[in-house]
């Protein structure tokens, strides 16, 4: 039985399954789909590279073939995908000259992009290609670029031309004495003119070549600035740049002149995580699509997410009482027509008061139900989809899911413990080892951050007075407090556990009209070890930097004096929820 | 008999231990040792007994794959070796480095012999921490093809997580891991964890990791197969060797025989010290190359 929740890379999809899962709920094709250069900006698993494949034209011709549409060339999406191993090999760093280092980096990156230019060509547009474009290209190909075609197809030369280039050049680069390839390609001395060829061609004459280079942090320095220079090139009529990255600190916005690109003026931004966090969005409507998507593929036509994903019932019976008990509460304080401040105070106390009343000896909540795992994503598509897959296979094992339309409440529940466990444990075991700069020390001092913010969060959840008891992000306030480089060892703490997956930084309207404010969420997947909402709630918690930086380096617990963090109301921001529909 | 006997210097005891037993064992004519300046003061008890006038020393910035390269090169692509027989001790020499003075050295002699020395005991921590980025070795990168998808062979060892971040680098569209059979309590609970960890979403195969014929040969067998799923012209393929130091003789050889295969290297800047003690009475001797 194949397990429709699968979460693999999207360059491991075939064509019809990434058509028939994507759904774009936010229009980041409207934008990757025009003339204009844009940044896609998101974590690993936020789905970037799906949005740009699905705009590349092997799947959108796929697309408007299954639709029974005509097939349009005016947008012709060429996707680059920079985790090839030709972006790693490093021999020109051997080279004395910093010019031809330089030049060969350049070489690699328009080898690449041409390649896939006329392969995108050759395999996906011949039927509009035309006798006399073929001639034409044969004349431009000989007196521009002094490659002769003969009888042959111009494309198809050009393209075996390309392919031994590249072996080539690495072949050179691959001996033992010091060898040069003389034919390098740049991106002025060939791709442009390259593509002023193509263009020139009447079959093209109106298509406008959309280069969607994916996980360009993965480029060397020379490269991402050579890359920039191209944003920063005036006319981007013929062609336009779209580039994922994983974040702005992993990439840099200068050009090879040093100037720099400017957001709004060089190139648009996109947020892949970012759109989910604001007031005017609802990753839950989303997560709901997808995973319908993903239950109606398996075979279930009419089971909704929250069907399939049944909460447990006793849970969902003592949220709906406790629901009905904070509502009277708020009847009694507030007139019974304000409806708003009723509704504000049940979602700001209701589900607080459920885990207030839990017995302290009681095991964990039994953690089930689509809303709970919605929210356990922490916005993340991988993150949403990782848990559903990992339930359905220990079902499929216990019973028939075809016959049966749903996930036992129990198992959900035991993953979701499991997967928990799983990222406490991570921070320890796996993080020294594949994060760039985590020390077995920093390592440590991560956990005992993450463990004291978790203490926090409990205290402030199980007090019935505090205002916001189910934040579950902050803030870092009082910075000035300490030196800069405390400063630095705490932004290093939270930049290894930002690349590990387990923090998120966002940005956010700040309540004083006009600024933005920086915040950061701990991944909710940690939660259910603590026994915390995951559901939160969309307010911050402000925490001085000292605190941090003690509760990190010396496991000092974060201070929870709620007469501090009334003080300290007016940086919490009450905004529409995550993921309710409020 | 060999005329040179080339190693490293480490703070493990297996390097004065291993050096040692090989000068017992073997006629070793001119010794070189290879010198990285991390871990300075852990190494010095090693290189005072090494540092005399008898042996050379290389000294080597870890920092620097530039320099490594071109003081490998320097001193190993020379003459002086033309038909020379060499014993190399891999035991606590980083993988990179064997493979350069490989790449050097089999160009002027084919009578390489590798010798790798055990620890008598492990400590039940990590081996090594704050991992750098992998990086492709020089020249030995492979020859690579864009139209093709990345395949991942790696050779698993007791800090298997180092290959999330080579997976996370390359995106492989396939990994194959290998991993050593259950022969000790720590081996067993290590692949218990493996496959925990990678048994849904790679290839699993076990194989004796410290016979690097065997291995050479049981890979070759997966890629070599053009029927098969793995065959080597459908993939660019990147092969990491993070076990058993022996997988690294058996990951050169197969860079030989297809040298459009990349090796790939992910150095670490942290290591327990502690990590290992003594040596084991047998080592896994053999010829370097195949």
């Amino acid at each position: 039985m194949n397990n429709p929740f699968f979460y693999i890379e999207a360059n491991k999809l075939k064509k019809e399954e990434l058509i028939n899962y994507f759904i774009d709920e936010y229009n980041h094709n409207e934008f990757i789909r025009s003339s204009k250069n844009v940044f896609l900006i998101g974590e690993r698993g936020s789905g970037k590279s799906m949005v740009l494949m699905y705009n590349s034209f092997p799947f959108y011709s796929q697309m408007l073939k299954m639709e029974h549409k005509e097939i349009d060339y005016s947008n012709i999406g060429i996707y680059i995908q920079i985790t090839s191993a030709l972006f790693d090999k490093n021999e020109y760093e051997l080279l004395k000259d910093d010019i031809k280092k330089s030049l060969i980096a350049e070489h690699y990156l328009v080898l690449v992009i041409s390649i896939k230019l006329i392969e995108n060509i050759l395999l996906y547009c011949p039927e509009i290609i035309k006798t006399e474009d073929l001639n034409k290209l044969r004349k431009k190909l000989l007196n521009i670029f002094e490659i002769d075609a003969g009888e042959n197809d111009p494309f198809e030369v050009l393209h075996e031309k390309l392919m031994r280039i590249q072996v080539n050049t690495q072949d050179i680069l691959s001996k033992l004495t010091d060898t040069y390839p003389t034919d390098s390609l740049s991106f002025f001395s060939f791709l442009i003119p390259l593509i002023d060829v193509i263009k020139s061609l009447k079959c093209f004459s109106d298509t406008h070549f959309n280069f969607l280079i994916d996980d360009a942090q993965n480029l060397n320095n020379i490269q991402k600035r050579l890359l920039n220079s191209w944003v920063a090139y005036r006319d981007h009529s013929d062609y336009s740049l779209k580039i994922s990255i994983t974040r702005p600190e992993e990439y840099i916005f200068l050009t090879t002149t040093d100037g720099s690109i400017l957001e709004g003026h060089d190139y648009i931004a996109r947020y892949t995580e970012g759109r989910f966090q604001n007031k005017l969005s609802d990753f839950g409507i989303l997560a709901n699509k997808i995973i319908k998507k993903r239950i109606e593929l398996f075979g279930l036509k009419d089971i909704t997410p929250e069907q399939f994903f049944p909460m447990n019932s006793g849970l969902e019976k003592d949220l709906s009482e406790f629901k009905q008990k904070v509502y009277k509460e708020a009847e009694a304080i507030y007139e019974k027509d304000d409806k708003k401040k009723i509704n504000d105070y049940v979602y700001k106390y209701a589900r607080a008061e459920y885990f207030r009343n839990r017995d302290p000896q009681a095991n964990k909540p039994p953690y089930s139900g689509f809303e709970i795992i919605t929210n356990l994503s922490t916005g993340i598509l991988r993150s949403l989809l990782e848990p559903c897959f990992r339930m359905f296979d220990r079902a499929k094992d216990e019973y028939d899911i075809l016959l049966e339309k749903h996930i036992e409440p129990d198992i959900q529940e035991n993953i979701i413990q499991d997967l928990s466990q799983q990222k406490w444990n991570s921070i320890t075991e796996i993080m020294p080892t594949s994060v760039l700069g985590c020390t077995v020390e920093k390592a440590n001092q991560i956990l005992q951050l993450f463990v004291n913010l978790g203490d926090l969060f409990r205290s402030r959840l199980l007090d019935k007075e505090a205002s916001e008891p189910r934040a579950i992000s902050f803030t870092i306030s009082a910075i000035e407090e300490i030196s800069n480089s405390e400063k630095e060892i705490l932004l290093d703490l939270l930049r290894i556990a930002r690349i590990h997956g387990i923090l998120f930084k966002r940005l956010s309207s700040a309540k004083q009209a006009g600024k933005f404010e920086v915040y950061y969420t701990p991944h909710r997947m940690l939660w259910p070890i603590k026994g915390l909402d995951p559901v939160g709630q969309h307010a911050r918690v402000s925490i001085r930097a000292k605190l941090l930086l003690e509760a990190a380096l010396k496991n000092v617990k974060i201070p929870y004096n709620r007469k501090d963090l009334e003080n300290e109301t007016n940086n919490i921001i009450i905004q529409k929820p995550l993921f309710d529909n409020y | 008999m060999y005329n040179y006997y080339i190693s490293c210097i480490s703070w493990e005891e297996r390097t004065l231990l291993g050096y040692r037993k090989s000068k017992e064992k073997y006629q070793l004519e001119k010794k070189i040792f290879l010198y990285f300046d991390t871990y300075v003061e852990s190494k010095l008890k090693n290189l005072r007994e090494i540092g005399n006038s008898e042996n050379e020393i290389m000294n080597l910035d870890f920092n620097d794959p530039v320099g490594i390269w071109e003081n490998i090169k320097s001193r190993f692509f020379n003459e002086e070796f033309r038909d020379k027989n060499i014993l190399l001790d891999i035991s606590t020499m980083p993988r990179e480095s064997i493979w350069l003075i490989l790449l050097f050295l089999s160009e002027k002699t084919s009578k390489i012999d590798f010798i790798y020395y055990k620890p008598q005991t492990y400590d039940d921590g990590l081996l090594c921490f704050n991992p750098l980025k992998p990086r492709l070795v020089f020249k030995m990168s492979g020859i690579v093809d864009v139209k093709k998808p990345n395949l991942l062979i790696a050779v698993a060892g007791f800090d298997f997580e180092r290959i999330d971040a080579i997976k996370n680098k390359y995106e492989p569209k396939d990994t194959i891991i290998f991993y050593h059979p259950n022969d000790d309590y720590r081996n067993g609970e290590i692949n218990e964890k493996i496959k925990k960890r990678y048994n849904l979403i790679c290839d699993l195969k076990e194989v004796n990791s410290y016979n690097s014929k065997e291995l050479f040969c049981a890979i070759s067998r997966i890629i070599d197969d053009r029927d098969e799923k793995y065959y080597h012209e459908n993939y660019n393929i990147i092969c990491a060797s993070l076990g058993p130091k022996p997988s690294a003789i058996s990951m050169f050889n197969l860079w030989k025989k297809y040298n459009k295969i990349a090796l790939c290297y992910v150095p670490a800047l942290d290591y327990n010290l502690n990590y290992s003690h003594g040596i084991k009475e047998k080592s896994v001797i053999g010829s370097a190359l195949f």
